[in-house]
Parts: C-alpha cells; structure tokens; sequence
C-alpha cells in the first residue's frame, strides 16, 4: 500500500495534468490549496527585456566559439564532468601502454595486428622519400627482430615475415631518390642478418623467401651501383655462393664484400640443414668476429687445412634444395670433393676460381687465397715450390682426364698439407732445390761441388762447360 | 459538498482550466531532443521556441521568489543568457531542458537574495496586474485579494516548503525534477510537498481565505 505521500503525489500529478483526483477526504483539502497556489498568476513583464538580451548573448556565444580559445572552451565543455575527464585520461593511458606494449608483440599475439597497424601511421604522415624509404628499411629490420625472436623462442616462423622483409625493401627502392646512402647501414645489417646465421635456424622453404629478402636488399641498394646484379636462381646458381666462395668481391651489392667473407663461416653450424635453436646472441658475436669464426669453424680459408680446400666453391651445385643460394653448405661439400673433383662437369666452377686466382698472380697465386684467412699457412703453400706445378693443371683441367687430376686436384690440396705445422719444416728439407742444380751439373760430386763452388771449380767449370 | 476551503467541483474545474491554459510537459521527448541540439547549435529558431515555451513559468517562479515584476524579468534574462552560455554543459540524462532551466532560476534568486541581501518580498506589497480570468474588475479584484493571500500564505512557510510548492505548483516540476534540483530524495520531496500543503492550508485558514474565484 502506498504511502499518504506518495498518493497525494499521485492525485497531484492527476490535478496539474487536468484529471479529476482520487476521492479520499482526508487529502482533498491539501488539494485544495494545492489549487488555489496552481491558480497564481505572475503579472505579464511589461517589456521585450529578456528575448533581446538572449538574442544578445546568441550573438556573443557565436563570435566566442569562431575564436580558437573557444575550441578549448568547448571542448571541456563537451567532457563536462570530471569524470568524464578521467575516462578520457584513463582511455589516453590506455592507448599509449597498448602502444608500447604492442611494440614487443609477435605474430599470433593480440597485440601483433595492433603494432603493424601502428607502424603504418608514419607512413601516412611522411611525405619524404629519404624518409619514407629509410623507414620502410627500418619495419624490415623489425621484421627480423621478430623472426629471431620467434626462432629463440621456439615458435615456429611465419613465411610472410620474411615475405615482408622483401616487400619493405622493395617498397623502400620504389620511395628512395637516387641516392641510397641513406639505406647501405640497415642493407648491411640485414645482410649481414639474413647471411649468417638466419640460413641456420630456418627451414629450407623459409630459407628461400629468406634468399628473396637478401635478393630485394641487394637490389634496393645497387641499383646506385652501376651493375645490377642478377637475380639469384634458386637453386643451382651460387650467387650466394659468391660469398661462400673465398675469393673476394663478388660483384655483389654493397656490403657483400665483407659478408662474402664472412658468409661461409656459418658453415660449421648447419648439422645437416637442420634448423637448431641456437642463441642467436652467440650466432652473431661468432659471425662479428671472422677470425674466431674461422678458428671455431672451417671456412673456407680454413677448410683446406681439413685437407680439401679450393674446390668448396663447388659444393653449392651439389646442394639439392633452392636455399642453397644462401646456405654456405660448407660442411657437406669437404666430403664430397674428394669424389666430385674427379669428374670433369663440377670441377669448371672451381676451376673458374682457380683461374682467376692463377691469372692474377702468375705463380701459386691460388695460394693466395688462404691468405685471406687469417693463418699464415698461405706464405707455406708458397714455398712448396713444387705446387706452382699443380697450379697450372687447374687451366689444363678439362683437357686432362683422370690419371693426372687427382694429383693435380690434390696439389691445392699441398697448400692445405702444408698448413699443417710440421710440414712446413720438412717442406725445405724434402725441397732441396739442389736437384735442379744437379741437372746441369754432369760431373761427378755434383752435390758437393754447388756448395764449394769457389775457387776450386773454374778450374772444373771448363769441363762442365765443354761437356754441356 | 464541500471539502474544507474550496468545493470541489471548483477544484476539478480549477484543474481542467490549469491544463487547458497551460503544458505541465517538462519531461524531455524526441522533439526537445531536436530542440535541443539546435540550440547547440545556437539556431536562432532553436532559442525562440525555447523562449517561448518556458519563460512564463519561469518568469511566474522568479515573481513569486523576488516579488518584483522587473527584478524577475531581469532574472528570467539572464537565465536564457546563461543557458546560451551553458548549452554545450547541458546534459540530457533524464531532466528535461525546463528541469534545468528552472535550475538555473533557482540558483539565480538564490543568489539573488545573497548577493542583494534583500528580504524576500513583502507578499502584501505585491501588485497584480494581471490576471488570466479575464478584464472584469470585478473578477480582477476577487484574484488579486486571493492571490495577496496566498502570496502571504507561502511566505509563512519554511523556505525548503515553500520552494518545493512554488516549484511544484507554479514551475510544474515533476516529484524528481525537485528532488534532482534540490539534492534530496523523491520520498523527501513528497514529503516537503505534504507539510507545506498542509502548513499552507492552515496559514490560508487563518488568513480568512474563502474561495479562489
């Protein structure tokens, strides 16, 4: 049952609204003189007073609100409460923590679509190309901090990460001006990135859209450069195999150079292609540092003291896969050479090398190359003479069949023979150039007389000369 | 029959002129939402409608608080200047536009008496000059001493009691209207709207109030 209060309200709200009210005798006097205060009438204002000063103040409030103070004004006055200030704080600090939290976030995390949808807003605010394009370079650096990440993490590595490695940088080639200077710090370090020690912890499918993220860096950046260098095939072709290759300068794109030497150093590490889950902390202090990398595995300088050098170049037409563009396959190249170099149709590639290297330098020039790594043992292979010998079969290679190459294909091998320490020492003992002095020297005591020959032998020397 | 001072025939009747004469609409509907955000806009239409629709009670509320026919014209002004400032602060949740131009006239003659320091009004000094029933003296005469009385009636009650009748009964605020405007709960604000009418009815008693036309 209602109370008195609100039932007087209700025949209240009856009267004003023009109802007859309930009858109850006890509330109609109250209705009544509710009545008689309902039946006050204000006597009428005399003047137009109010509705002019409103139109005044209409007026004021426009002129107000065209000012750039009123902006503010009324932006406050739309908040309104203070608490509506507060959610529009507490909604600000949760956007700019997502933000930052989001900057962290990988592929499959909430946050992930979140990040890449921020990283586009610059995109949409810059319209310089110098920018544009160094910071299209910069997302393809975030893509590989993911897929590192992810690889340390042992999650597995969506392929359209490095798919949009490749497309950065060939969206950042479209947006850059002719001069890419602006771009050669991030090609290097993604280089450098993708070289050495991705190939080792990637599948072999993701190591081929690796392989086209290193192909679009090198494009992006060499286009500068006069020659363009050609796609790499996936598979046969060794354009990576350039770097594998010891002999510096491939015509790469910039930065190449340094990476082709540091490139087969990750060699040791693929057991069997297989991706690991490595430290990529210790991947890249090995990769920094060539001549550790060199001493912990066998580079190619440092192959040939595992006893089969030159021929590595090589060992990329034996990989299957189309990854081997990127992959120093170094390790399962050493036991096959021995076998392959025998056989006339693998051996030009090396051959090419050993070409170059003898055309350079007339003499064992070829043992130059293991000068490139940091052991001395290149100045040894120079001295076993007898290899200048061997060097030459390599341009005589397809001519010669069998018989003759083994040894000729082993006299790189000298080189690697002579690495070894003890040899060297031997090396001049078992090289006693007298032998060449022998043949001129017909006469007898011919081993004596080259060392005595002072006084004595002028008076001989008429002989030998007569003789000859 | 009658019931105490007014039959109540009269009082049906009073009732059906009231809501003849004037809408007790204050509650917000899709129209006064339009309305509304025309006035945000500052439409001069906008303003005029308001104008038009909530000026007299307002303009009758500030009368019976100031008990000055210019002094509430003035504040009635400056409730529409203060609305135009202000429309972009007004919220509709669930008061209608008069609710709250009704409060800023409350807040005006509230601090209009602090600011003045005047004494409310001597309801016996009040001047009528005008009246709805119509240009016959006779009847001009009969209101004019009835509403002398009651103005006298209402200012013998306590300010809450009055304030809750004048806003009731003269602004035509709803029960929650009050209640939101002055702070206190509906049960509060029918409970006020019970004693002042019955402080009312005795002050009229004893004032010799006979009838209302």
């Amino acid at each position: 049952m209602a109370s008195f209060d609100d039932r007087l309200d209700s025949a209240i709200d009856r009267l004003l609204a023009g109802r007859p009210p309930a009858e109850e005798p006890d509330m109609l006097p109250l209705l009544a003189a509710a009545a008689a205060v309902a039946s006050l009438r204000a006597p009428a204002a005399a003047s137009g007073r109010s509705r002019s000063r409103m139109q005044a103040a209409l007026r004021a409030e426009r002129e107000r609100r065209s000012s750039a103070a009123g902006v503010w004004q009324r932006l406050g006055e739309r908040l309104g409460s203070p608490a509506r200030w507060g959610a529009v704080a507490a909604a600000t600090l949760a956007i700019i923590l997502l933000f930052l939290l989001s900057g962290r976030a990988l592929p499959g995390q909430p946050q992930y679509a979140l990040k890449r949808g921020l990283e586009t807003l610059p995109l949409l605010i810059s319209r310089q190309p110098d920018a544009m394009a160094s910071y299209y370079a910069g997302l393809a650096d975030r893509r590989l901090d993911e897929v590192e990440q992810l690889l340390a993490d042992g999650q597995p590595v969506p392929m359209r990460l490095l798919e949009d490695v490749r497309r950065s940088w060939e969206q950042a080639a479209a947006v850059a001006g002719a001069d890419r200077a602006l771009l050669l710090p991030a090609a290097e370090r993604q280089s450098e990135r993708l070289q050495q020690f991705l190939p080792f912890f990637l599948p072999p499918d993701l190591q081929v859209a690796a392989a086209g993220a290193l192909e679009a860096i090198r494009r992006a950046t060499a286009t500068d450069t006069p020659p363009v260098p050609p796609a790499p095939p996936p598979a046969g072709t060794p354009t990576a195999a350039a770097s594998p290759s010891p002999t510096p300068a491939p015509s790469a794109a910039v930065g190449e150079s340094d990476r082709s030497q540091d490139a087969p150093t990750p060699a040791p590490a693929p057991a069997n292609g297989t991706p690991k889950r490595m430290p990529f902390v210790a991947a890249r202090t090995a990769s920094s540092t060539p001549a550790e990398v060199e001493r912990a595995s066998p580079t190619p300088g440092s192959q040939p003291a595992t006893a089969q050098p030159p021929t590595v170049p090589l060992t990329p037409t034996t990989t299957p896969g189309a990854a081997p563009t990127a992959i120093p396959p170094a390790p399962q190249t050493p036991t096959r050479r021995p076998t392959d170099t025998p056989e006339p149709s693998e051996t030009p590639e090396p051959s090419a090398t050993a070409r170059r290297t003898a055309t350079s330098t007339p003499r064992p020039p070829e043992t130059v190359e293991p000068t490139e790594s940091p052991e001395p043992t290149a100045t040894r292979s120079a001295t076993d003479t007898p290899q200048p010998i061997s060097t030459r079969p390599p341009a005589d290679t397809p001519i010669p069949t069998a018989t003759p190459e083994p040894a000729r294909q082993r006299t790189p091998t000298p080189a690697s023979t002579a690495t070894r320490e003890p040899s060297p020492t031997k090396a001049p003992t078992h090289t006693p150039e007298p032998e060449p002095s022998k043949e001129p020297t017909s006469t007898p005591e011919p081993t004596h007389v080259p060392d005595s020959t002072h006084t004595p032998e002028p008076t001989e020397t008429p002989d030998s000369a007569r003789s000859g | 029959m009658t019931t105490g001072l007014v039959p109540r025939p009269l009082v049906i009747l009073l009732a059906l002129q009231t809501a003849l004469h004037e809408s007790t609409d204050l509650a917000p509907d899709a129209d006064e939402l339009a309305l509304v955000e025309a006035a945000r806009r500052l439409e001069d239409g906008a303003w005029q409608t308001l104008y038009e629709r909530h000026y007299p009670r307002l303009y009758s509320y500030l009368y019976y608080r100031v008990g000055d026919a210019e002094g509430a014209e003035d504040l009635t002004a400056e409730v529409f200047e203060r609305a135009v400032r202000g429309i972009g602060r007004y919220q509709q949740r669930g008061a209608s536009v008069g609710a709250w131009l009704m409060r800023i006239a409350q807040n005006l003659a509230n601090d209009h008496y602090r600011r003045q320091k005047v004494r409310p009004p001597d309801p016996l000094e009040l001047n009528e000059t005008w009246f709805r029933g119509g240009d016959d003296p006779a009847h001009r005469a009969v209101h004019n001493e009835s509403s002398r009385l009651l103005r006298h009636a209402l200012e013998r009650l306590t300010p809450e009691q009055r304030d809750v009748v004048l806003l009731r009964f003269v602004a035509r605020m709803t029960g929650p209207e009050i209640a939101r405007s002055m702070g206190k709960t509906a049960g509060a604000v029918k409970a006020i709207q019970h004693r002042g009418l019955a402080s009312l009815r005795r002050e009229l008693e004893a004032l010799g109030y006979h009838g209302l036309v």
